[in-house]
């Protein structure tokens, strides 16, 4: 099946100051920044102050977004990402690994057709892991577990959580090099 | 490790990786500025795309945002847009500490720094004409192209800037331009660093730069200024 065109790029134009820009962006992206917020923070209250700071970092950030570097998607939740990590440390808190392991669905399956481009290689890349590598790189890029937690909750010693976490993203990382993304 | 790379950038990757999922100690902070100043070209956020497409592509489809919220954003965003802005008056100050920094008879030719940036700075740096003028002060470097004129400009360790009170301006020193007329500071190009204190940004003289022997960063008014009083809070030099 042919995949459709990816749109062109509201970054630039939100950059340049056109209002229409930031509204289609907010369009394509809000819900990509709600979801991330209320699973970074866990509560609807704390994940609305903490979208709004996201959406500030976004504006802010407009005219270093390279489309020959990352997918906006990929910039975009990059950006959020970061900002919600301040948010925990500042709150000194991370999710319940009993709480959050259940609740947070993990596409278990291949990479599905409508995953942006750097999305897709990234699945490709972790379909290559082994199960329990596969597995500590959700638990810490979804879960946001420490890797203690992960160690507890998959059994696996110490190092050998820190090891699966860090190789399986810098495969993550290669693939996504190999894509004509981050060098 | 793997067999073919130096012990040293496979550290530096496993702390982009830890910082990537909001896992580097503190103490592992110094350890990892120190590395990224050893390895400029590794780009600061490579790990933190790696991450953020690896949670697009292990995470439920996104919901959506609530109506009241998006209209909250959507109100406070203008007064947030990164557009480039008029400059202020001119302010009669001199450049001497900075010039004597660099060790040159230097003007000041100030560099719009664009919003859009075709090529990016890991393509621009491949370029045989690309110089890399590192930090002398602060932490980064500046690739410059004297043949087109262009540069990108990473800085790292600033403080984040509101850009309501404040922003960041960076200048290219000209040892070409010695004619005493041109030799005064103009207005320059402004910048904003977020919370990972890390800015990556293309730099353009808006004159023609003869001879670039450094460039610096000062911290100014919203609108920037002609000639800036410093301090230089970061200074590249060859």
């Amino acid at each position: 099946m042919p995949l459709a065109a990816a749109p062109p790029p509201v970054l630039p134009r939100v950059a340049a100051g056109d209002p229409a820009a930031v509204r289609e962006c907010l369009t394509r992206y809000g819900g990509l920044v709600w979801g991330i917020a209320r699973r970074f923070l866990g509560n609807s209250a704390d994940a609305e102050d903490a979208v709004q700071d996201v959406f500030v970092e976004v504006w802010k950030s407009a005219g270093r977004f390279d489309p020959s570097v990352a997918a906006e998607t990929t910039y975009i939740a990059m950006i959020a990402r970061r900002r919600l990590t301040d948010s925990r440390r500042r709150q000194g808190r991370r999710p319940k690994a009993e709480s959050l392991v259940g609740e947070v669905a993990g596409r278990a399956g291949p990479c599905p057709v409508e995953l942006a481009d750097d999305a897709a290689a990234a699945a490709r890349a972790l379909a290559e892991l082994r199960p329990e590598q596969r597995e500590a790189v959700r638990l810490a890029v979804v879960c946001g577990l420490t890797h203690d937690q992960i160690a507890e909750q998959t059994g696996l010693p110490l190092g050998t959580v820190k090891s699966h976490v860090r190789r399986g993203l810098l495969r993550v990382r290669d693939r996504l090099t190999a894509n004509g993304g981050p060098q | 490790m793997t067999a073919d790379t130096p012990p040293s950038i496979d550290r530096l990757f496993d702390l982009l990786a830890d910082r990537s999922v909001g896992l580097l100690p503190p103490a592992d902070a110094a350890e990892l500025a120190a590395l990224q100043a050893q390895w400029p070209h590794v780009p600061d956020d490579a790990f933190d795309l790696a991450a953020a497409a690896a949670d697009l592509a292990l995470s439920s489809p996104a919901g959506e945002l609530p109506p009241a919220l998006r209209s909250r954003v959507l109100a406070e965003a203008p007064e947030h847009l990164s557009v480039t802005r008029p400059r202020a008056k001119s302010r009669p100050l001199a450049w001497a500490g900075w010039a004597v920094a660099a060790g040159l008879a230097a003007g000041l030719v100030w560099v719009n720094v664009a919003t859009v940036r075709p090529p990016g700075p890991v393509e621009f740096a491949r370029r045989a004409s690309a110089v890399t003028f590192p930090a002398k002060t602060g932490a980064g470097e500046v690739l410059w192209d004297a043949s087109t004129q262009h540069g990108f400009l990473t800085v790292r360790g600033l403080p984040p800037n509101d850009p309501v009170k404040e922003r960041y301006q960076l200048w290219i020193v000209d040892a070409g331009r010695t004619d005493p007329a041109h030799a005064q500071p103009v207005d320059g190009g402004l910048f904003d660093v977020g919370s990972d204190g890390v800015a990556t940004v293309p730099v353009r003289a808006a004159l023609p730069v003869r001879q670039a022997t450094a460039f610096a960063v000062t911290r100014e008014v919203p609108d920037g200024v002609v000639v800036s009083a410093g301090p230089h809070l970061a200074v590249f030099t060859r």
